[in-house]
């Protein structure tokens, strides 16, 4: 160790050495002082975005819901042609059905046109479930919801949805047409081009058939707007508050999709043909 | 002065990695603090937009109480566009990393228990956070990702002090 200022001990020496001290102890405390004001402000700036972002982030969700609120407002509730339950004695809105009435076997399925996993459903399970009810050993019943809207925002579930449900009322053919289009067309899940009724009317009009004064003016008023929401309603009630889509449900018993990566496609519709066969053979 | 012991910043027979860290401390620093930055901003833009799809995420995680889950799904976006702006300026940089090593093991702990419970979410943290069939989450790679970004976090809470930062500008430092 060597002694600071030479060690000499003089008065005079200590006496600038004390001064020296005392100047770098200000300047620490200055600096000091400075990083305080600045981790302040720091703080600041972080308190002030929380509290701004609450408001910002607090008046668009209160937009995005009086958006979807406009769409079918004033219309009385009305379900589509021919579905599964009558809402005026049951709770259930009832699903759109495809298939023979002779059919045992019921396949429940709660989709949203805007959901991603339904898409993947409908691309693995679409086919089979085509070729079972027409083959009437099973009836569909197409529960529509709007999950995504109420998630993320926007409206596509609720205006694509109760498009759909509108083209129930021109038969089972073009409603499973117009619903396959919609699927295969489904765009992705950030953009809401669904929200768009005139979006929904061109696709309605690649090859469907569907397209009438009736069927636009049911679409562009929203008719079944309240019983694509009655139908969320009716979903969170089955499934305890846990919604989540694509649901499907053989005779009550629920077929749970699972990741391709994880059990490949074919080997999922092997499963989900197995589960049919099975559901079918115990109904005799 | 002469007789100043040799200080630890004068890279004086430093050599390899060590000297290396120490005579680009600062230079090491600034990427960290601009990597840091870009998970932030990267974050925040993703949630912006959709105020009740971030709410859905954290409801999600059924972790927070429900009272608390709208408040903490509006600001969530704000909080990490906060961090971003501040690490991009280089303000409070220790404060921030502090910050934001907190809130990145909040959402470890918070995916990792999503794992343990068996919730199915797709995705954690930074993108959307819908229900999805079980088997098509991919928590691991989640974790992973917030991991890495913990290093630069835990990097500028060692070493706060960096090139082009306004900190040191305002404290008269070389920049």
């Amino acid at each position: 160790m060597t002694g600071d200022g030479g060690g000499s001990g003089g008065r005079r020496s200590s006496g600038r050495e004390r001064a020296a001290e005392a100047r770098r102890r200000q300047a620490a405390a200055e600096r000091r002082k400075k990083q305080m004001i600045i981790a302040g402000v720091a703080v600041g700036v972080i308190v002030v975005a929380v509290l701004i972002g609450i408001s910002v982030q607090h008046n668009k969700s209160t937009s995005d819901k009086a958006a979807r609120k406009a769409y079918g407002a004033g219309q009385p509730f009305s379900a589509p042609a021919g579905v599964s339950a009558d809402p005026a004695t049951s709770s259930d809105p009832g699903g759109i059905v495809y298939g023979k009435p002779e059919a045992k076997v019921t396949v429940e399925v709660a989709e949203d046109v805007r959901c991603p996993v339904c898409k993947v459903a409908e691309t693995l399970l679409g086919a089979v479930n085509k070729e079972y009810a027409d083959a009437g050993k099973i009836k569909l019943q197409y529960h529509i919801v709007d999950l995504i809207d109420r998630a993320a925002g926007g409206q596509g579930s609720l205006v694509g949805g109760a498009t759909l449900a509108c083209s129930a009322d021109a038969g089972q053919a073009p409603f499973i047409a117009y619903h396959d289009l919609i699927f295969k067309n489904q765009p992705a899940e950030t953009t809401d081009s669904y929200a768009s009724v005139d979006t929904m009317l061109g696709l309605a009009g690649q090859g469907t058939g569907l397209r009438s004064t009736a069927f636009d003016a049911c679409a562009r008023d929203g008719k079944y707007a309240q019983w694509v929401k009655d139908n969320y309603d009716w979903l969170s009630k089955k499934l305890g508050g846990q919604v989540g889509t694509p649901d499907i449900a053989i005779d009550g018993t629920p077929f749970v999709l699972k990741s391709t990566q994880a059990v490949s496609a074919g080997q999922q519709q092997a499963d989900y043909r197995a589960a049919l066969d099975a559901a079918v053979a115990k109904k005799g | 002065m002469a007789s100043k012991a040799p200080a630890k910043d004068v890279p004086t027979g430093s050599s390899g990695l060590r000297g290396f860290l120490d005579t680009n401390q600062q230079w090491i620093s600034l990427v960290m603090r601009l990597l840091l930055a870009a998970m932030w901003l990267k974050y925040s833009v993703g949630k912006l937009g959709s105020p009740d799809q971030n709410v859905q995420s954290v409801r999600n995680f059924k972790i927070l109480p429900e009272s608390m889950v709208t408040p903490f799904g509006y600001a969530q976006p704000w909080l990490e566009l906060a961090f971003g702006l501040l690490l991009i300026l280089g303000l409070g940089t220790r404060l921030v990393a502090l910050f934001s090593a907190l809130l990145l093991l909040t959402y470890i702990g918070g995916i990792m228990s999503l794992g343990a419970r068996g919730i199915a979410i797709s995705c954690g943290c930074g993108g959307s956070g819908g229900m999805v069939p079980a088997g098509h989450t991919r928590y691991t790679l989640d974790v992973l990702r917030d991991l890495v970004f913990m290093l630069p976090a835990l990097w500028l809470l060692w070493k706060p002090a960096s090139k082009f930062s306004a900190e040191r500008a305002l404290l008269g430092d070389p920049i």
